[in-house]
């Protein structure tokens, strides 16, 4: 069964100016795109900025509804989730994890308030064990529930939003660009550790990148985006070692 | 953080003066009992209208009535309106201001409609209409002071709700499913709470502005529960006879005004050096 169905799903985005906000531009950012997403399935979504990745990643969390083509999660119509029980089912990582993280808030209580929705209420003491375990788990040391977000480097800070959409225990992450804020060094680290937290939680992840290398490294399947089509898709290694469309070609090309 | 927004504010003269101030004027509002050398109701007619002297440092009214006493007890009138009227304007702004700038669409275009309606009557005139209305006397001010002067910071907020909300962390918060209430009050409210604060301490200087001139004109708090703006009213007519009775609370209600402006002031730069 598929976690995630999208189904003819578009998107696009009108541009307004003046005062009477009449249409300046429309700008399609996601046309006709059709793709599921399997129970422990890691799939890549690749394809160059401004190509709708990031939408369709938004979308599947319910950020942003689609202009027509629907969107199922367990075979059930997203408008149907509420968002407590979507969040439950799928979450996200930002690209960025500078502003992913609320300043004004310390890593404890950004934990804290995730686990306390994933299932109920708690004691204090319990509440705290939990955040230590799942700061462990991400690879940070427990004493950091007290920092907040400005104290951590880029890498830390990109564990904490891990540690965030695992805190629910979802299904599925959608992790939008999750390294290519980070240096090259810690990029590895990340993907591994995106790698062990698959295998410990039985997760899927829809991985939306620009960078054919991560998706080599980490995907069975992708999906090559262009201009808010799906060109191509297939399992990683065919579609790496026998590319069909000239995008993908190019794509390629410029890894080398 | 914090800090730093210390450190900054004790560089910043005119705000610790304004904050020494205020901080005076609390205690004298908290400790007029001790600190008022005579009760402030009490008449002595034998000594109507004297200028000030050593027994009577600020001199006395029509009444014969002790005025230094009567200025102390002034500050609990004025401080208390201040702070309960600008409590309610924080209230009332902030929640409405967060709810419009969040939701959008219809909510927020009623919200401003509001505002605007609020905001074309001068903020005194439509207080005195509301006062004209019901029983003048001090909860009445307060509250009528209160519900007046919300708009103003209803739309700061709401702007900076509007950048805000629209940062990751509050779509990642989204994502995770938190409840609208929370996001707003934990995740939002803390990332605009400088312009509140700022915006608070100005109002309290001009809630307590406001309260002296209703009760200048017989509106507010009434005789002979002293305030600065009734002290005023019975001074005026002594006024080529008892300079002192119009002088003093005058200067009470302009250095009060005056330090919580210097304060808020201070505040801003000190919390939003760019503005």
């Amino acid at each position: 069964m598929a976690i995630v169905e999208l189904k003819n799903v578009s998107k696009h985005f009108t541009v307004q100016s003046g005062i009477l906000r009449t249409t300046a531009a429309r700008i399609v950012a996601v046309d006709d795109v059709s793709l599921r997403i399997g129970q422990d399935e890691i799939v890549g979504l690749v394809g160059e900025s401004g190509g709708g990745k990031t939408t369709i990643g938004k979308m599947i969390a319910g950020l942003y509804s689609p202009d027509s083509g629907h969107i199922l999660i367990d075979d059930k119509p997203l408008e149907q989730w509420g968002r407590r029980s979507l969040a439950k089912k799928v979450n996200m990582i930002f690209q960025d994890p500078f502003s992913s993280l609320n300043p004004k808030l310390s890593v404890g209580t950004i934990l804290g308030e995730t686990i306390r929705m994933a299932d109920g209420r708690r004691t204090r003491q319990q509440l705290t064990i939990e955040t230590q375990k799942l700061l462990a788990t991400v690879g940070l040391s427990e004493n950091s529930m007290d920092n907040y977000p400005h104290q951590f480097s880029g890498g830390q800070r990109q564990r904490v939003a891990i540690a965030r959409a695992l805190s629910l225990k979802p299904e599925l992450i959608i992790a939008d660009e999750p390294v290519s804020s980070l240096d090259v060094s810690i990029q590895s680290q990340i993907i591994g550790l995106f790698l062990d937290l698959k295998k410990k939680f039985r997760l899927s992840y829809l991985f939306i990148t620009h960078d054919l290398n991560v998706v080599a490294d980490l995907c069975n399947r992708i999906i090559i985006l262009e201009g808010g089509r799906i060109v191509e898709q297939g399992g990683t290694q065919d579609v790496l070692k026998n590319p069909r469309h000239p995008y993908t070609k190019k794509l390629l090309s410029a890894l080398i | 953080m914090l800090r730093i927004y210390f450190g900054r504010f004790r560089k910043n003269k005119n705000a610790i003066f304004g904050l020494s101030i205020v901080l005076l004027l609390l205690m004298a509002a908290a400790l007029s009992p001790l600190l008022s050398p005579a009760n402030p109701s009490e008449q002595n007619l034998t000594e109507r209208i004297n200028g000030p002297s050593i027994r009577h440092p600020l001199g006395t009214d029509d009444l014969g009535r002790d005025l230094l006493s009567r200025t102390i007890y002034g500050a609990r009138i004025s401080m208390s309106v201040g702070f309960i009227a600008v409590f309610l304007m924080v209230t009332i702004g902030t929640t409405l201001g967060l709810i419009s700038g969040y939701s959008g669409k219809t909510v927020d275009t009623i919200i401003m409609r509001l505002v605007d309606i609020v905001l074309c009557f001068p903020t005194f005139f439509l207080v005195l209409i509301v006062i004209a209305f019901l029983e003048p006397n001090i909860h009445n001010v307060m509250v009528v002071i209160g519900i007046t002067s919300w708009p103003g910071l209803c739309r700061l907020v709401r702007a900076e709700v509007l950048s805000v909300k629209e940062r990751t962390y509050i779509q990642a918060a989204k994502v995770s499913g938190l409840p609208t209430a929370r996001i707003l009050f934990v995740h939002i409210l803390p990332n605009v709470i400088a312009p509140i604060l700022v915006s608070a301490t100005l109002g309290v200087g001009n809630a307590i502005l406001v309260e002296s001139g209703l009760s200048f004109l017989g509106l507010g708090v009434q005789p002979p529960t002293p305030s600065w703006g009734n002290i005023l009213t019975s001074g005026k007519d002594y006024i080529h006879v008892a300079w002192w009775l119009s002088v003093f609370p005058g200067l009470a209600i302009f250095i009060t005004v005056l330090a919580f402006n210097l304060l808020g002031e201070g505040l801003r730069d000190v919390l939003d050096p760019r503005m």
